[in-house]
């Protein structure tokens, strides 16, 4: 049994990572090329399938043919669910209770549970997860100064260990670029970590400069999420788009806002 | 046990869901669901502004960005010193957006539909999956002009799409903003 699912696991493994790193790169306009979500997404595509959660369900959908959506699976999860993240053929689902991983690899269409683990403290379930290497980082906020940033050494995804919890204002969406991390810490702007050692990140620089650009209503200038593809990184806000140059990427320029 | 637990939590502690409301009737916000019809009306229109920003995608040198209840701005990245927002797509109670070989995945109400933009200028529902979003807690779910401690009726998305709030008489509504 293992002799046999070691091979269909790196091969799919291998084909995930080539879509994840063609998603990431040039500026092309080919309509058929992958796509990059955001961390507070509540739906991600990988390769065929489509894959949604809503409070306390996670549905599989086959989009071989985007034209004909089916429906292959529908299982029930703790309450609370609001974002689901993929990476290396596993989905890592976000809840206010618990984090579940499960593995898309040995059947796409129905995908199989590997663990989960069980917060000790809840807090209000807006819970982006970016996960890379053998790294999880889940976020969680309350909306009033009470919010946390989680690490998790992810060696063995049936067994992620709790590494870290660093309380935070804010924190909601995050993306990364290499040894940066970015968080969207709400009102408190956008904060930029080394993480040079991952499991020990350091605060190097906080951005809220553009808090100037309007100055108005309150919440107008909240950082929501952040989504980056090289050499830009997207940030929005409640109003705006707002498009900064990570050439440097401890060193954001900002280059334009959309509203 | 858990799920009994974690429904009494998240109705006691999330935004949306404060504790039971009064026992008799009391005067809060009640949602005005769009006809079936009316909601599943998906056009394509000239840019909008950006007013209430949602979720985010990038496929194809465009960006996607929601509009929270609203629909999609399309942004195009050809050249991505200079971005250009190409089109809006109106999607009745859209909060989630994604991609998949040339068609837009968005959530229309409680529906997930894939959308064919391939024409400039239109946009054609491909295929509809019903109620696969049965609860979406976002900030379009709630009364918007609602004040702290305030009662309304909760928003139920296999009813269909809110297209706006009223103020009404309630019997024992079960939602209520934080006080």
């Amino acid at each position: 049994m293992r002799v046999s699912y070691y091979p269909v696991l790196i091969a799919s493994i291998a084909l995930v990572c080539f879509a994840c790193e063609k998603s990431i790169d040039a500026f092309s306009s080919s309509g058929n090329g992958p796509v990059k979500n955001g961390s507070l997404s509540r739906v991600v595509t990988v390769g065929d399938h489509i894959y949604t959660v809503d409070d306390n369900h996670l549905r599989s959908i086959n989009a071989k043919d985007p034209a004909k959506l089916l429906l292959t699976d529908d299982r029930e999860l703790a309450a609370g669910v609001q974002t689901i993240f993929h990476h290396s053929g596993n989905l890592y689902i976000g809840s206010a209770f618990r984090m579940y991983l499960f593995d898309i690899t040995s059947n796409p269409s129905k995908p199989a549970l590997l663990s989960s683990f069980d917060y000790p403290v809840m807090i209000e379930p807006k819970d982006p997860i970016l996960a890379f290497d053998s790294v999880i980082y889940a976020t969680a906020t309350s909306g009033i100064d009470m919010g946390i940033f989680r690490i998790f050494h992810n060696k063995d995804p049936r067994n992620p260990q709790l590494r870290a919890s660093i309380p935070m204002r804010e924190p909601r969406g995050m993306d990364r670029k290499d040894s940066t991390l970015y968080i969207c810490d709400g009102r408190y702007g956008l904060r930029i970590y080394s993480i040079n050692n991952p499991f020990a990140p350091i605060l190097v620089k906080t951005i809220d400069q553009d808090k100037l650009l309007t100055g108005d209503a309150m919440g107008q200038n909240d950082y929501y999420d952040a989504l980056i593809v090289p050499p830009l990184m997207f940030c929005y806000v409640k109003g705006a788009l707002l498009n900064y140059d990570i050439s440097s990427a401890r060193n954001p320029v900002f280059l334009y806002k959309l509203q | 046990m858990i799920r009994l637990f974690a429904a009494i939590l998240l109705g006691t502690i999330l935004s949306a869901c404060g504790k039971k409301g009064s026992t008799g009737e009391v005067t809060g916000w009640r949602p005005v669901y769009a006809g079936e019809a009316e909601y599943k009306m998906i056009r394509s229109l000239p840019p909008q502004p950006i007013v209430n920003a949602g979720k985010i995608a990038y496929a194809s040198g465009r960006l996607f960005m929601v509009e929270k209840n609203k629909g999609v701005h399309v942004v195009q990245y050809a050249d991505p010193a200079s971005p250009v927002k190409e089109r809006f797509l109106e999607i009745p109670g859209c909060y989630e957006v994604s991609y998949k070989g040339g068609y837009l995945i968005v959530n229309n109400g409680a529906d997930l539909v894939s959308l064919d933009i391939s024409q400039p200028g239109a946009v054609r529902v491909a295929s509809r999956l019903a109620k696969v979003f049965r609860s979406i807690q976002e900030a379009g779910n709630m009364p918007p002009d609602a004040v702290a401690g305030e009662y309304f009726e909760c928003p139920d998305m296999l009813r269909g799409v809110i297209l706006r709030w009223e103020k009404a008489p309630l019997r024992e509504p079960a939602c209520r903003t934080l006080p």
